[in-house]
């Protein structure tokens, strides 16, 4: 109950402090409700009471706002009407009077042309009156410029315009004419017709003197402004080519000057005269051509050169731009390169040659016809050895082919004591070392080789083939001493030299080669003999040459085959032609059968017969121009084919009579005494002895053995023939066949018993 | 001549050097000749002789004369084909010509087709007074190649009758190199029969 009471005093004590408050609130809410009645009324009061006048004043000063809205209206609409007017009618006046402004501009323009054209065209015509043709050309050229920059855009419709430019075409045309005429009388041609005469006499005369100097002067000057002159220049420069230049060089001409009237300068041409020129007199006489033409003519002086540090440009420098590379390649090709010598020797003194060539090259600089950059002769000097090669290839080939095209038949003996002809072997400068040496006396010592190894057997050659070779020696010895790019150049002219030999010596003598066999057996020997050359060339030549051709490319080796071959080829197909036309005569005699006959008997002697005048010719052809051995294996090889032949058709007969057999022992014998001489030559020793022949037919003709024992066999008896066989251990029995021997016995001896025994013994 | 009762043909060859008298030995054999300016043999010349062997056996002998000059011979020797027998002669006034024989020999050798042939040594012209070659060099060449050897001269007839004779007598004494050439038998008969021995020597005059 005590904590009830409690909580009922601090209720109680609470209460009654909050009733406190609330009074003293109720009391400031009540003030402040009064204040505010009274400013509610306030208020309201204004509102209501000041309303009216207020609102009066407010209408008085929209309605004068209105007023002056009204009144600046009108005075800028009184402006818009006004003023715009006036601006407009300003403008339009401003716009005429310009224009006319520029109207009178442009008339005055035109008149001032007109009177400059007038000008001009008096200034021409007093020129013109008083040959003052620089002015002339100057004025005309001023017409010409003025009238090609209009200025006006209807200017074509002015009449009196083209009126002036008719005018200065007309003037134009005349002053060229004019300028052409005095060219003409001051610069004269005299010349004559080539085929007219043997002596012809060119002239080329300058019209000049003191007096008309100036004329000269203002003709060049006027053509250097019209733009004519070059072709007077070129036309000049023409001239002096076709005239003057060209018969110096290539005929030798001479050439004079003449001062007489007036300075002349003549060229004289002896038409008969075909030697070309030394550079050193055909350089003297067109320096001296150009000199004349310097002081005469091109000296003029065409434009002062504004620069101080160039000179003035002269006719002479005009005439050189025009000129000079056809002149100077004139100089190069008719007279230079000709001139260039092709050996070695030449060669320096050449260096003469080239001084003055720079010496004129120079003197044409000076006179300014060439500029510094003209290469022409520049190109020439620097070249000289290269050209020099190229000549000199050119000019082996072309000697090479002219020697091969001549005649096979003009022959040199070449023999064994001189195994190179006569040209001189090269000398050999470096020896080889001891070592070297050494090493090839060891195989020297291993290898026995014949003396005869580097030898060619005694024989005919050609003279051209020779002096071919001779070339190829000369060629090469030069190249050795020569420089590296020269040298090879010369090496490989002289493998072309003999491949050319390949293709152009067979082809050129074709028809003859094949028909006479003498110029095949020159052609032979020819062949072998050039393949010799080739094999002791290289070693000769090529380790003084340069790299790579002294390490082994230098050699001509690989042409020896096809040289020889092309030989050895003539030759057989020449034996061909020969056997068949042997046989063919053979043939006549049908086979010896029953020779006995008088018929057969005249056909087979006479077969017999012209075989052995067709091989006594080939005999008289051959053993002079083929070495003995070769003479002697290709008659040895005819012979052959003759006799085989012969036994061949004797050995199949069926049957031959005594009488047939006595007539064929009769004509065998005939040849076999014929075919001695055949193989006695000239060159054999003991030539007469009949030992040797004998010799030279067994060796060189297979069957000639065989060919005697038929001849046995046809005059012997049934015995002795037996007695030749010997049981197959005789001579007989070496040569022939059982069938043989059985078959010539069966046609020789009628049937009997002895035959028949005999017959039986040959086994 | 009756060819019916002949045993056999026998191919006989004469080589040696030019100028040592190998005609002139034929020539005295087959035609009792002697020709002192005997000219050279040019290729080959070829004889043929009938002799009496054995009894009254005959045989024909073909005799083959070859050039001993080298320039007259022929380039193939093809006359040794066959050969039985080789009479290989020298010059003795000549010790050049004996001393060729080697090389003489060594053709042989190349060429000959039958192997067992019966070689001759003969030194001719022994009528000359001056000798370069003693009998003794000749029979010591002739047994270290196993060679028949006589002396002999043509000129005087010593000799040469009996050279050919021997010559052909060891040929028909040694087995299968005649018969072979009439019957191939007998040579399979013989060859068991090989008892032979190529004594050089043995044939003094």
């Amino acid at each position: 109950m005590a904590a009830t009471s409690s909580i009922a005093k601090t209720f109680l004590s609470n209460t009654s402090a909050e009733k406190d408050d609330i009074v003293s609130k109720l009391n400031e809410l009540t003030r402040k409700i009064d204040k505010m009645k009274l400013n509610i009324f306030d208020v309201t009061r204004n509102k209501h009471v000041e309303f009216l006048p207020q609102l009066a004043t407010a209408e008085k000063l929209s309605s004068q706002v209105q007023n002056l809205k009204e009144e600046m209206l009108a005075v800028r609409n009184n402006i818009d009407t006004d003023i715009k007017a006036q601006l407009n009618q300003s403008s339009s006046e401003f716009q005429s009077l310009s224009s006319q402004l520029q109207e009178t501009t442009v008339t005055l323009t035109v008149l001032e042309k007109m009177l400059m054209l007038d000008k001009y065209l008096v200034a021409s015509d007093i020129a013109f009156r008083n040959q003052e043709y620089v002015k002339v050309t100057e004025s005309l050229i001023d017409i010409q410029e003025l009238l090609s920059k209009p200025v006006h855009a209807r200017e074509d419709e002015i009449l009196i315009l083209k009126a002036v430019q008719m005018e200065t075409k007309i003037l134009k045309e005349k002053l060229v004419f004019d300028l052409n005429d005095t060219w003409r009388q001051h610069i004269l041609w005299d010349t004559q017709d080539s085929k007219s005469n043997e002596k012809i006499v060119n002239k080329l005369k300058f019209a000049v003197s003191d007096k008309n100097q100036d004329v000269l002067c203002e003709m060049i000057r006027a053509m250097w402004k019209m733009g004519t002159l070059k072709a007077k220049l070129i036309q000049l420069g023409d001239n002096l080519l076709k005239y003057m230049i060209k018969p110096i060089i290539t005929k030798a001409a001479s050439l004079s000057q003449q001062t007489a009237e007036y300075p002349c300068l003549s060229v004289t041409i002896d038409s008969t005269n075909e030697d070309i020129a030394t550079p050193e007199s055909a350089l003297v006489k067109i320096e001296s051509i150009l000199h004349y033409l310097n002081t005469n003519l091109l000296g003029i002086t065409l434009s002062k050169s504004e620069d101080e540090n160039e000179s003035d440009l002269t006719l002479m420098e005009h005439f050189g731009h025009v000129n000079a590379d056809e002149i100077l390649n004139v100089i190069v090709q008719e007279c230079l390169l000709h001139s260039i010598p092709s050996n070695n020797k030449d060669l320096e003194k050449f260096d003469e040659v080239v001084g003055l060539v720079r010496q004129f090259q120079d003197k044409l600089l000076a006179m300014s016809f060439i500029k510094e950059n003209n290469r022409i002769l520049k190109n020439f000097i620097e070249n000289v050895n290269v050209l020099f090669a190229n000549k000199k290839c050119q000019e082996i080939l072309e000697d090479a082919r002219n020697l091969m095209k001549s005649e096979i038949h003009h022959t040199v003996i070449i023999s064994n004591d001189k195994p190179l002809g006569d040209i001189a072997t090269a000398t050999d400068t470096d020896a080889p070392s001891a070592k070297k040496a050494r090493k090839l006396e060891m195989l020297a010592n291993e290898t026995q080789l014949s003396d005869n190894t580097f030898r060619l057997p005694t024989c005919h050659v050609s003279e051209s083939v020779m002096k071919l070779v001779a070339l190829a020696y000369e060629t090469l010895s030069e190249a050795v001493s020569s420089s590296d790019p020269c040298a090879v150049k010369l090496f490989y002219a002289v493998r072309n030299m003999f491949e050319l030999f390949c293709c152009v010596f067979p082809t050129f003598h074709k028809r003859r080669l094949a028909t006479l066999p003498q110029l095949t057996a020159i052609h032979h020997n020819n062949c072998m003999y050039i393949a010799h050359h080739l094999m002791l060339l290289g070693p000769q030549f090529s380790r003084q040459l340069p790299s790579p051709l002294q390490d082994g490319a230098g050699t001509f080796v690989d042409l020896i085959q096809k040289v020889r071959s092309i030989g050895t080829g003539a030759l057989m197909q020449q034996m061909a032609t020969q056997r068949d036309d042997l046989l063919d005569c053979l043939s006549a005699a049908s086979g010896f059968v029953s020779v006995s006959e008088e018929g057969n008997h005249f056909s087979a002697e006479r077969s017999i017969k012209q075989v052995l005048y067709k091989l006594n010719h080939l005999k008289t052809v051959w053993e002079d121009i083929l070495p003995p051995h070769i003479y002697s294996k290709a008659m040895g090889t005819l012979v052959n084919c003759v006799i085989v032949e012969i036994v061949n058709s004797i050995t199949s007969l069926e049957d031959i009579s005594a009488e047939d057999a006595s007539h064929l022992h009769h004509l065998l014998c005939m040849f076999d005494e014929k075919a001695g001489p055949l193989f006695c030559t000239k060159f054999t020793e003991d030539s007469t002895n009949e030992a040797h022949m004998k010799v030279e037919l067994q060796r060189n003709i297979p069957k000639w053995m065989k060919f005697k024992e038929l001849i046995f066999v046809l005059n012997a008896n049934l015995q002795e023939i037996t007695d030749r066989w010997a049981d197959g251990k005789g001579v007989l029995a070496h040569e022939f066949s059982t069938g043989e021997v059985k078959q010539l016995i069966r046609a020789l001896f009628q049937n009997t018993d002895r035959r028949a025994a005999v017959l039986a013994k040959i086994r | 001549m009756d060819d019916q009762d002949i045993l056999t043909t026998l191919k006989i060859l004469i080589i040696g050097e030019s100028g040592v008298g190998k005609s002139s030995l034929l020539l005295r054999f087959t035609d009792d000749t002697f020709d002192p300016e005997q000219a050279s043999t040019i290729g080959v010349d070829f004889k043929v002789k009938t002799i009496t062997v054995e009894g009254n056996n005959k045989a024909k002998l073909a005799i083959w004369d070859t050039a001993g000059q080298e320039r007259f011979r022929t380039l193939t020797p093809s006359y040794y084909r066959g050969a039985q027998g080789v009479i290989l002669v020298y010059d003795v006034s000549s010790k050049q010509s004996f001393n060729k024989l080697d090389a003489w020999l060594n053709e042989l050798e190349t060429f000959a087709t039958k192997h067992d042939l019966v070689k001759m040594l003969v030194g001719n012209k022994i009528d000359k007074e001056r000798r370069e070659v003693s009998k003794e060099e000749g029979l010591k060449f002739a047994r270290k190649h196993r060679m028949l050897f006589i002396e002999a001269s043509a000129k005087t007839k010593e000799g040469v009758q009996y050279a050919f004779e021997e010559l052909v007598e060891k040929i028909i004494q040694t087995p299968g190199l005649w018969e072979t050439d009439k019957q191939g038998l007998k040579l399979s008969e013989n060859a068991s029969d090989g008892s032979y021995s190529a004594c050089g020597g043995y044939c003094v005059i």
